[in-house]
């Protein structure tokens, strides 16, 4: 190859400034995202430590305030090597060794997140072996446009002892924030939604006894739970992707009912425990597929709907999620299978509750599901018993009108009658009521 | 619109009770896959049970469902069951078949006495999305033109827009055309539905689809018969040790092979199939019996519904 100089005639530069690249870095990314992204590498951290998945005494720590963003976490450390080699490069390098699992596979999460969120940043991890700290002051950085490295200020490797396990970790420290970041940081809504979204990124039994605390106040995650009874049993299936020379996808499916929540039913996916997919009521999961002669479109009446779907692979790359991991990536094969599993899975559930709705109609005098639904327990998904699919009491028979062996009444009085009988009575409840003066008629005039 | 067992005694629809035999007869063929008495059967058994009493005779199927959508006549069709083995469900195809477990090789002949239309669709996408690897699929419809006037908006108004296939109009859909398109549209729909459930498979383990049945016929209405078997790509060779092809009215193609049913007496069947079998129809000693008619004949024959074996 032709040696090319700066003297080449024929040499256009095409390198980016940093400017350029920061500002494009950090603009497909919203700030709650970025430092989602900063909790999701702790949390790889705490996978590469602990190979069970039982974190408990790990924790992780963010602090956001006008002045200061920090987060800290005692989940093993960054070790110097990869840190000089893969940690602050931009994007991540073909042969980097892969963290098992992990969910921050795409190697921008960290930088994009520090130069999302202010001017001067520093970076101090402690790992058994070694310790590191590297300090950047990002103006300062961008004036020598061809110089992309930072420069480690602080550098023991190896320590001069073993670092006992609880001090191992990383503290990211942003200072001199920008100043809209700042004042976001000062308003009390931001940090309510910060917290929620924190929240909703992961499922509970996926972060279980990892604690982490946004500025003091730890988070609580989501429980995943659905709704089952003998007769009601939620549908379970596991799927299985293999590839020669990748590790295996694997695919668990829940699909059933819970508390009616319009903004809670539908749809959610999570990837290697991240949640990609939050209550989706479209056509992503499925919704109005067919032209709707599959699956109707999302309707209030399917406020009780809840389907889970956790993928799980050592290779992230497998994954079907999008680059800043807010959504499924569609076009995935893999997820198009799933999808289509998922439909299988939703239809019974769905006819369950238009049968469901129905039994509101005041013509109908039994109601045997909307009983079984009231009978039935809220559990965690890995303690309810499940079925292949959907089942629930009589799902597949209409109402029946009239059949039961019990009927309802329903009448109304003036409150004042109800008020005098309900003393006399000497119970509380207007079902007592309607209930006490019907027996209290049979009494008197029908039993023989 | 009442059901068509209120109309027809399917026992007198002779076209139909020779598919049903060719349909059998190809049955036999999967046992490359497993005994076919180890086969579920789904179907619409209506009031008559005629495809299941030939599957249970025939095979030992006893694995069996029959889908029934008229909730009000549920005592009857109890009633008529032939065989304690067939479980009845009561509901819509496009409910109750996602409601099954898959975890079994089945045969599914969804016999609708309605056109094409998007349910009938969504009962394809159920089997497509779930059966086992050698499962049978077939899809009866009726064929019939959708209208006179509207033909093309009333087709793709049944089906949806994007399903018709580019270039369809009108005169396309005229006499036997609705039957061909249909089968097009169909096609599509298994392929495309296979081509999902294949994503994430390594390649060698996608799903495959190979139509074995395109029937063509006539008893009052212009009917529909696709259908074909879903194998894993691994198996692709028990597809090919089953030599479908042996058999004359497989058809993997457009074109289909047209049941065509003669018009004869008794005394005239009695009297050809003396010289039965021979592929020599001009040697025929007919009797006066219309050439058109013999050779008919001399290609159902097998088939032939024999009316007082059926009248049991």
């Amino acid at each position: 190859m032709e040696k090319i100089t700066n003297k080449d005639e024929n040499r256009v530069d095409a390198s980016p400034t940093k400017d350029f690249f920061i500002s494009m870095l950090v603009r497909d990314i919203g700030l709650i995202r970025a430092i989602i992204d900063l909790v999701d590498n702790c949390l790889d951290g705490a996978r590469r430590l602990r190979e069970s998945q039982d974190y408990s005494g790990l924790w992780v720590r963010i602090e956001a305030a006008k002045d200061q963003f920090k987060i800290s976490d005692n989940c093993g450390g960054i070790p110097v090597e990869i840190a000089r080699s893969y940690a602050f490069r931009f994007g991540r390098p073909k042969d980097m060794p892969p963290t098992l699992h992990s969910v921050g596979q795409f190697g921008v999460g960290m930088k994009r997140a520090l130069f999302k969120l202010g001017k001067e940043f520093t970076v101090e991890s402690k790992t058994d072996t070694s310790h590191f700290l590297v300090e950047v002051d990002v103006e300062e950085w961008k004036k020598e446009d061809k110089k992309w490295e930072f420069k480690f200020k602080i550098l023991e490797d190896p320590l001069p002892e073993i670092t006992p396990e609880v001090n191992r970790g990383t503290t990211i420290t942003v200072a001199s924030l920008h100043e809209s970041i700042a004042e976001e940081f000062d308003l009390e809504n931001f940090q309510n939604r910060l917290r929620a979204e924190l929240e909703a990124a992961h499922e509970e039994s996926l972060t279980s006894k990892l604690q982490i605390t946004l500025n003091g106040v730890p988070l609580e995650f989501r429980v995943a739970q659905l709704l089952h009874s003998d007769g009601l049993r939620p549908a379970f299936q596991e799927m299985e992707f293999e590839e020669a020379g990748r590790p295996m996808v694997k695919v668990k499916i829940y699909a059933g009912v819970s508390e009616s929540r319009p903004s809670a039913a539908g749809w959610y996916v999570y990837c290697n425990g991240r949640s990609i997919l939050e209550a989706d009521q479209t056509m992503t999961t499925g919704w109005g597929a067919g032209e709707e002669t599959t699956i109707p479109k999302y309707h209030n009446q399917f406020a009780r709907f809840r389907g889970y779907v956790f993928f799980d692979c050592d290779d992230a790359e497998r994954l079907p999620w999008n680059t800043t991991k807010t959504g499924v990536d569609v076009d995935a094969r893999l997820f198009r299978s799933v999808r289509q599993k998922m439909i299988t899975m939703m239809r019974p559930v769905i006819d369950f509750l238009n049968r469901l709705d129905a039994e509101k109609s005041p013509e109908v005098q039994s109601t045997p599901l909307t009983d079984g639904i009231e009978e039935a327990q809220s559990g965690k998904l890995q303690d309810v018993q499940t079925s292949d699919t959907f089942t629930a009491l009589q799902a597949d028979q209409p109402p029946t009108l009239g059949t039961k062996r019990e009927r309802r009444i329903q009448y109304s009085k003036p409150s004042e009658r109800i008020e005098k009988v309900r003393t006399a009575l000497r119970v509380s409840t207007l079902k007592e009521v309607g209930e006490g003066t019907f027996d209290y008629y049979y009494k008197m005039e029908c039993e023989d | 619109m009442p059901a068509s067992y209120e109309q027809i005694n399917y026992n007198l629809r002779p076209a139909k009770q020779i598919e049903r035999r060719m349909l059998c007869e190809a049955f036999h063929r999967l046992s490359e896959f497993g005994t076919v008495r180890s086969y579920r059967y789904i179907g619409f058994g209506s009031i008559y049970f005629r495809d299941f009493v030939l599957l249970h005779k025939e095979f030992g199927i006893s694995n069996m469902i029959s889908i029934e959508r008229d909730l009000e006549k549920q005592e009857r069709f109890r009633f008529n069951r032939p065989f304690g083995c067939i479980e009845l469900r009561f509901g819509d195809s496009n409910e109750i078949l996602p409601t099954l477990p898959w975890d079994v090789r089945t045969i599914v002949w969804l016999d609708y006495d309605y056109q094409l239309d998007k349910g009938v669709l969504t009962d394809i996408s159920w089997f497509c999305a779930n059966a086992l690897s050698g499962s049978v699929l077939v899809v009866t419809v009726d064929a019939r033109p959708a209208s006179i006037k509207n033909v093309l908006e009333e087709f793709s108004q049944h089906i949806g827009e994007e399903r018709v296939p580019s270039g369809t109009g009108s005169k396309d859909l005229m006499h036997w055309g609705t039957a061909l398109v249909a089968r097009r549209v169909i096609n599509n729909h298994i392929l495309d539905e296979l081509n999902s459930r294949s994503g994430g498979r390594a390649s060698g383990s996608r799903f495959r689809y190979k139509q074995l049945f395109h029937f063509h016929y006539q008893d009052t209405a212009k009917m529909l018969t696709v259908g074909g078997v879903l194998y894993d790509e691994g198996q692709a060779g028990k597809v090919d040790a089953c030599r479908f092809g042996d058999l004359a009215f497989i058809k993997s193609e457009d074109d289909p092979h047209k049941i065509e049913v003669p018009k004869l007496t008794y005394r005239e069947l009695q009297h050809l199939d003396a010289q039965l079998p021979t592929r020599e129809y001009r040697t025929l000693d007919g009797k006066g019996i219309p050439q058109t008619d013999l050779e008919r004949y001399a290609k159902v024959y097998r088939y032939f519904p024999n009316f007082a074996e059926i009248e049991t």
